[in-house]
């Protein structure tokens, strides 16, 4: 978070605690965004992630009295945002319920205005199949992601939905950056070979020693 | 240093003292938290595994970002927004940080007047054995009941038969035309919309000639076609020959046993919503409610 935003954040805060219930809402409207992608990033489909992104917001308007500053705000909300999105992952698998991938969710972030012939695609052979095999792959990408131990899965989400540096991702795990690399690094490497086996070719074994200092007992978990 | 021959892990042999860079490395080189030394830069070039990998993780950082990235749609947006402004003037009232502060004091005055008026309320207009409810909307019992614990029956997970009830689906006739929904975007008026409340009590009448067993094998069909687990369902058997229960639901669930339970024949004499002929209802079928039965024979 820059200064500027961090200062006009703590504007907002300072108001609300004063009993400005406006300047929450302008808290919800800079964040929805954010947080939406958060939470699709870790829970793979719109209605969850509307649902967390929702109860996030009205926990954190419960507990913004007690909010201290000892992180900024972005950290706090995305902790309770990752919190939520855990619970209702648990929730999800105790129930049975698989993450879905819908042929009608957009992908690369269209808007619902957006025509799909306008997205900016990879590849130039645009076609209804490729769209298909697009799906399909995404489909195997989020039940790949949905296979990794979940310490892994929020780091990887954390820093290929939210783009955020080793340092944010660290601070809103409470852990320190050493460990953010290895769990992203075993992250990509797990999601590798699951998708290597997908395609039915066999992944190339890494060397031993090739993942460095990456804390045994967390793999375990 | 002397050059030797090193097996590589890809099986292709290669000169050279370098080893191969560390997987967290080449990782957080993409992401630009590692900067290769001039050596690595140069064993990247000669290595076609290191290469290999790195490659690798590049294509599925990419379908990782593709997969997982979206923008949250401007309706979706503004139904949150609105979902929170909603819930929130239902927490205001509760809310410590506005303008007016109770004392200590005045504040357990206040939450005693509160529980009060509650336990009056509960006693006086919605216990369903009191003589006071002057205009039920279902007839009551001719008489009063008392109902006090006598023995308890806790469900076994599975049904005489061997059929593990908890997997069993709602039926298409027990559970279509339930819809919720936000009543400011419901195509009908607003008092077409039911609105479940957070506590929900009802009383329900059964057929005085059932054998013994038939109720709590009903109630268990009904608890199996709204998919609860029956582990933890107590139904209390009173010396009045009426039987109690009490559940956490979710809203839908609670629609979804109302329906059942009254297409098994039993007769529902409380007022208080869901109903089994009520189709719309207010919010989302998620939020869970407490739920109180008590089931007493027809007649009493």
């Amino acid at each position: 978070m820059n200064g500027e935003t961090g200062s006009y954040e703590e504007r907002l805060i300072a108001d609300f605690k004063e009993g400005s219930r406006e300047r929450f809402d302008e808290l919800v409207k800079i964040y929805t965004q954010k947080l939406y992608r958060l939470a699709y990033g870790l829970l793979g489909n719109h209605h969850d992630a509307e649902e967390v992104v929702q109860d996030s917001f009205v926990r954190a308007y419960r507990g913004l009295d007690h909010f201290r500053g000892d992180s900024s705000f972005e950290t706090w909300m995305h902790r309770i945002t990752l919190n939520l999105a855990r619970n209702k992952f648990h929730w999800n698998r105790r129930r049975g319920e698989g993450i879905t991938v819908s042929l009608s969710d957009r992908i690369d972030g269209a808007d619902e205005s957006e025509d799909v012939g306008d997205m900016e695609l990879p590849d130039s052979s645009y076609s209804p199949d490729s769209l298909m095999q697009k799906v399909e792959t995404q489909s195997n990408v989020i039940r790949g992601m949905n296979s990794l131990p979940e310490f892994l899965r929020e780091a990887m989400v954390l820093r290929h939905v939210r783009d955020m540096s080793y340092d944010q991702i660290a601070r809103i795990l409470n852990c320190p950056v050493g460990t953010v690399k290895s769990r992203i690094a075993r992250g990509r490497e797990l999601l590798r070979e699951y998708l290597m086996k997908m395609d039915g070719e066999t992944a190339p074994a890494v060397p031993p020693g090739k993942i460095e200092n990456t804390n045994k007992a967390e793999l375990s978990q | 240093m002397m050059e030797k021959e090193r097996k590589h892990p890809d099986g292709e042999p290669r000169l050279g003292t370098e080893p191969c860079i560390a997987a967290e490395n080449l990782s957080a080189e993409l992401d630009g938290e590692y900067h290769f030394s001039a050596a690595e830069q140069d064993h990247l070039k000669h290595c076609r595994h290191c290469r290999s990998l790195y490659e690798s993780y590049r294509v599925i950082d990419d379908a990782v970002t593709r997969s997982l990235t979206v923008k949250c749609p401007a309706a979706a947006s503004e139904r949150i927004r609105r979902r929170v402004n909603r819930q929130l003037d239902a927490l205001a009232p509760m809310n410590a940080h506005k303008p007016i502060r109770f004392s200590a004091l005045a504040a357990r005055v206040a939450a005693g007047v509160v529980l009060a008026a509650m336990a009056g309320y509960l006693i006086f207009v919605d216990n369903p054995y009191s003589d006071e409810l002057e205009e039920p909307a279902r007839p009551l019992p001719s008489a009063s009941v008392e109902v006090r614990p006598e023995q308890t029956a806790v469900f076994p997970d599975t049904s005489p038969a061997g059929v593990d009830v908890r997997h069993v689906r709602p039926t298409a006739t027990g559970t279509d035309s339930v819809q919720f929904m936000d009543p400011e975007s419901a195509p009908v008026k607003a008092e077409h919309v039911a609105v479940i409340p957070q506590t929900v009590r009802q009383v329900w009448l059964f057929d005085p000639a059932w054998k013994a067993g038939r109720l709590e094998k009903s109630f268990r069909s009904a608890l199996g076609k709204t998919e609860i687990p029956l582990q933890n369902v107590r139904l209390t058997l009173t010396e009045d020959g009426a039987y109690r229960t009490n559940l956490t639901l979710t809203r839908y669930q609670t629609v979804v046993l109302n329906r059942q339970l009254a297409g098994l024949g039993l007769q529902l004499i409380s007022a208080v919503q869901p109903q089994p002929e009520q189709k719309l209802f207010a919010g989302t079928g998620r939020e869970t409610v407490a739920y109180e039965a008590v089931f007493i024979p027809r007649g009493r």
